[in-house]
């Protein structure tokens, strides 16, 4: 396990508002000089943001070989761009999925919480952009004191199971 | 990228990729790295939609036009805009000034930008052939709501309705009305989200009640629960017969679901109707918003017309105020070749739906100039092509849906030579007729709501016009996509609207999907009499048997959903068509 705390504030997914829309990787996008870390997850009945859950004991920081992923001040774990040499260890180390190679620049995109906009004191891009506001940026103890059930560790709906 | 080296000069302006208008902002950086920027929305929500991160990519669009084209067909040279604004000019000198020219510009500009045009149509080119280009579907909708009295809603007026209906899927045309939706209906036990939509789209998920119609009954099954809640208005004689057990079998809605909704509307304290309809999505679009405003009025509630054109509102209100010929009129004349000359203003005619039609009217004119921000299949025959600024680069005010008023403002000078519509127009103006200033002020007045048209004689037959699929034809259906416009001439020219929605996927029951023999991801073909489609199968249980539904930006380029010219009013027509499947191929 790293010795560096993990972040506490996670991006959460509100099932119930999700619209699937993919503004949130549209923004991603966009502010990420168009390599894009939030996926999107569709299954034949459902379809979500995949967004990465900043684990506490990272996979794809103890599989990088050449420390390219790292964890932050603040306990985010992101990619050192020009140290990551595309050979996609992360993402196969990754349990949930949520690293995507990209075959374009041959790196691979990692979300970084918009570490830039995180200094500024500002929430992630796909956060804010969320037309529904169903993304939210929060501890998850905050998520459950508003009354949302959160499901599986990052995704948060007011009912159990899934409405639509 | 670290803010320190990021450039801080922020701007913000309005989005019009959809009649939301949602405020947009930008940190403008050298060259291509201005990022997106999240002001606060007016009930202080921040949030846009993926259509508005376009607007980053496009103000360093490196296929914006920078300067002029001109040439015939094949060999067009680049020159300067003053250049191009000199040949434009003296062809128009050449053909006379008068009625064979006509000036057609595209609707998504500031409503002073329209009537300026206006201006310089009739006073220095002497025509009386203007015309605003409104998509078919929005401008439909507008016409059938200006025939009443219902009042406009917007995002905040659907906290105090305990009843909402959704006719197609509003919240794929327009993102930002889901929450309000959503957070209406749950606000209260027992609130209803009624939607009629024959496809399971993002909306009809959310719905407490969802009236899965037949394709093309949309307006029928509207009808129905206007005349069986009472709620028809001064409709109420037109719809008398309309009763849900005549109508079910038409509609393929059991007359008992048909009652409730119907109950449900019937018992509601206050009523809102969102019309969200993609380009093609039905033949009845005006019947549809003429039934809507009637219920609205006598429900106490509001219309959202949730339109695909960010200035569709202000752009209908100009046309009004100035007096716009229908874009069908000029087709018509170019064809008959009465109009010699013609000048279009951010509109790729031939990218469109009707691109067929205007393709063949635009070979029979002796002159046409083009402005464009980005050049396209109209560029390709205009014999000038003038670069022009995209709304964002440009100033004035646009009308959201819910008839609320803003100003646009200028983010950044329009690259290279490209410059503004009216600072075009008047760069003409000052060579056809020196002297003419076409800065034109905007009045209140200019841009009120009004009343035209009576609804009972508006309203059309109601019946569906495509006959039920059978023998191995299907029905093509537009629908919304969250990542591109309409028409996709814009939208799809930026990376990410062309990687995340760029390919013609094909959604079809998978029961018809097995029956044609195809697979997932399969190829096929399908073809009526205006052409062909090359789709990409995708199975879904949302479809309803015998439809194949396309994204609208698909269906529109692909010429497939026009229906032609109204001979009446002269409106370009839209709607679903029946198609076979021609040729498939595996998956490899």
């Amino acid at each position: 396990m790293s010795d560096q705390q993990e972040i506490k504030k996670k991006v959460v997914c509100d099932i119930d508002h999700c619209i699937e829309c993919k503004t949130c990787a549209s923004a991603c996008f966009y502010g990420h000089q168009l390599t894009p870390a939030v996926g999107y997850g569709e299954m034949p009945e459902v379809a979500s943001p995949v967004i990465c859950r900043q684990c506490d004991d990272a996979p794809c920081v103890a599989a990088c070989p050449v420390d390219a992923m790292a964890r932050d001040d603040r306990g985010v774990v992101y990619r050192r761009r020009f140290l990551c040499i595309g050979c996609t260890s992360c993402v196969y180390a990754c349990p949930f999925g949520v690293i995507d190679r990209d075959l374009t620049l041959h790196t691979v995109g990692k979300c970084d919480l918009c570490r830039d906009r995180l200094a500024e004191g500002l929430e992630p891009r796909c956060v804010v952009s969320c037309p529904t506001n169903a993304l939210r940026f929060a501890e998850y103890t905050d998520v459950e004191k508003d009354g949302l059930m959160v499901i599986g560790g990052r995704v948060a709906g007011q009912h159990p199971i899934k409405r639509r | 990228m670290s803010s320190s080296f990021m450039a801080v000069d922020r701007r913000e302006s309005r989005c019009l990729f959809c009649s939301a208008c949602c405020g947009v902002g930008v940190r403008l950086g050298p060259a291509a790295t201005s990022q997106p920027d999240y002001p606060p929305t007016g009930d202080g929500r921040f949030g846009i939609c993926g259509r508005g991160h376009y607007l980053v990519e496009l103000l360093s669009h490196p296929q914006r036009l920078t300067g002029a084209t001109i040439g015939p067909t094949g060999s067009q040279d680049m020159a300067q805009t003053n250049e191009g604004i000199r040949v434009v000019s003296k062809r128009l000198k050449e053909l006379g000034l008068g009625s064979h020219i006509g000036v057609l510009v595209d609707g998504n500009l500031p409503c002073e930008v329209l009537a300026g045009l206006s201006k310089f149509t009739k006073q220095v080119l002497k025509s009386d052939n203007f015309s605003i280009y409104i998509p078919p579907v929005d401008q439909a909708i507008l016409e059938g709501i200006a025939a009443s009295q219902a009042a406009s809603f917007g995002l905040t007026d659907f906290a105090a309705c305990d009843v909402m209906l959704a006719v197609g899927d509003p919240f794929s045309m327009i993102p930002v009305i889901a929450r309000a939706v959503e957070d209406a209906r749950n606000s209260q036990r027992g609130n209803r989200l009624i939607v009629i939509d024959p496809l399971l789209g993002r909306t009809a998920k959310y719905a407490t009640d969802h009236l899965a119609v037949k394709p093309g009954t949309e307006a029928l099954a509207l009808a129905t629960l206007a005349n069986e809640s009472g709620a028809a208005g001064e409709l109420a004689s037109a719809l008398k017969n309309r009763t849900a057990d005549s109508v079910a079998d038409s509609v393929g809605i059991p007359a008992d679901a048909l009652s409730a909704a119907a109950r449900a509307i019937k018992g509601s304290k206050k009523l809102a109707i969102i019309i969200g309809l993609a380009e093609g999505a039905t033949d009845r679009p005006r019947d549809i918003a003429l039934i809507a405003a009637a219920m609205a009025e006598a429900k106490n509630g509001g219309v959202l017309p949730a339109v695909s054109y960010g200035n569709a509102v202000g752009a209908f209100r100009v046309a009004q105020s100035v007096g716009s010929v229908p874009p069908g009129k000029l087709l018509k004349d170019a064809e008959s070749g009465t109009l010699k000359a013609l000048i279009v203003f951010g509109k790729d005619l031939l990218q469109d739906f009707a691109g067929n039609e205007w393709a063949r009217a635009l070979k029979n004119l002796h002159f046409l100039a083009a402005a464009l921000p980005i050049p396209g299949k109209i560029s390709r025959i205009a014999h000038v092509t003038l670069p022009l600024a995209l709304w964002f680069e440009d100033e004035g005010t646009v009308i959201d849906f819910s008839g609320t008023r803003s100003e646009i403002v200028s983010l950044m000078q329009p690259p290279g030579n490209s410059a503004t519509a009216i600072g075009l127009a008047e760069a003409i103006a000052a060579e056809v007729a020196p002297g003419s200033a076409l800065a034109v002020e905007v009045t209140a007045e200019d841009l009120m709501a009004r009343k035209s048209g009576d609804p009972a004689k508006m309203l059309g037959d109601l019946d569906p016009v495509n006959a039920p699929p059978a023998d191995g034809k299907y029905v093509l259906l537009s629908c919304p996509s969250t990542m591109n416009s309409y028409d996709g001439w814009l939208t799809l020219a930026c990376t990410w609207g062309a990687l995340a929605d760029g390919r013609p996927l094909a959604r079809m029951n998978p029961e018809d999907l097995a029956q044609g023999g195809l697979a997932n991801v399969d190829t096929f073909t399908v073809a009526c009499d205006r052409g062909k489609l090359e789709l990409i199968a995708k199975a879904d249980d949302g479809v309803p048997r015998g439809a194949i539904a396309v994204p609208c930006h698909i269906a529109a380029r692909s010429g497939l959903i026009a229906q032609g010219v109204d001979q009446d009013s002269g409106a370009l027509l839209t709607g679903p068509v029946m198609v076979e499947i021609a040729q498939k191929a595996k998956a490899e």
